[in-house]
């Protein structure tokens, strides 16, 4: 087998919202209420409980894929929690239970006005031998989120 | 809807300049949907620039663009230029940090929709 580099790629995005950072903060710490916004895409189906032991050195694991597979397995642990303002934590993402990156997010939550803004750091190591995702909108809609994707991201020189 | 991907064996991976020239091929909203087009099937450069309000010479531009990134590759043949969309460029790792992008800017935007939520309605589950 000829190993292939590692890619290591980073990116931010950047949202503003209408409620206060505790909200925000709750809205990640919460089982119930980030099941509500954390979902993978339209269509698929989990595959095993979502779990959160939201507290440092605390664990997170969810699974799911599209019906005719592969899962697509997420499993974090929690490095540095501060309330309402702070959450960092890494996580691999697998298929099928093979490994195929790795990642490190910091989410950061500030007040603004009334409201809230929130940045979403993620570093990641992405293994050699990935297969393809799988497509799962048409070209003209996955290059419109991509649009808006890059038209908000920041710091990552996209 | 759902596409499968082409099933395609592997080249080397892309290097990363190349995913930056991914990334900024498809940050222009022209480009967009030059590519949008021919993901539907080749065409000619005045094909794609038929429904864009700009040059044929500003079209070419773009196309050289979009060439670069690997995304799209062109043949000419005689006065016609076609291009032809390259769809297994974006597969591997560079497909894959596109997908996570994608993935979190929609989580992001459902929880700005569960934000903006009155209180009173909070425990309706989103439709």
């Amino acid at each position: 087998m000829i190993l292939r580099p590692v890619v290591h790629d980073t990116f931010a995005l950047e949202r503003e919202y209408p409620a206060a950072p505790r909200q925000v903060f709750v809205a990640f710490a919460d089982l119930a209420t980030k099941q509500r916004w954390f979902a993978g895409p339209e269509g698929w189906v989990a595959r095993d409980e979502h779990t959160l032991d939201f507290r440092v050195g605390g664990r997170e694991h969810e699974a799911g894929g599209p019906p005719e597979g592969p899962t697509h397995s997420f499993d974090a642990v929690y490095h540095d929690i501060v309330p309402d303002a702070r959450i960092i934590y890494s996580y691999t993402l697998s298929l099928d239970d093979r490994p195929i990156s790795v990642s490190l997010t910091t989410i950061e939550i500030f007040p603004r006005g009334e409201g809230s803004r929130l940045r979403l750091t993620e570093h990641g190591a992405y293994f050699d031998d990935m297969p393809p995702p799988l497509r799962r909108e048409g070209t003209g809609e996955l290059l419109d989120a991509l649009g808006r994707v890059l038209a908000e991201s920041v710091g990552d020189g996209a | 809807m759902t596409v499968g991907w082409p099933v395609v064996k592997l080249k080397p991976m892309l290097q990363y300049d190349q995913l930056d020239r991914v990334f900024h091929a498809l940050a222009d909203p022209a480009r967009r949907s030059m590519v949008e087009r021919l993901s539907l099937g080749p065409a000619s450069v005045s094909e794609l620039a038929a429904p864009l309000d700009m040059t044929l010479t500003a079209v070419v531009q773009h196309v050289r663009v979009l060439e670069a990134s690997g995304l799209v590759t062109s043949t000419k043949r005689g006065r016609v230029r076609t291009c032809t969309l390259d769809e297994p460029a974006l597969r591997g790792a560079e497909a894959w940090i596109l997908d996570r992008r994608r993935l979190w800017a929609r989580r992001l935007d459902r929880l700005g929709e569960l934000l903006a939520q009155p209180a009173d309605q909070e425990e309706t589950p989103p439709t």
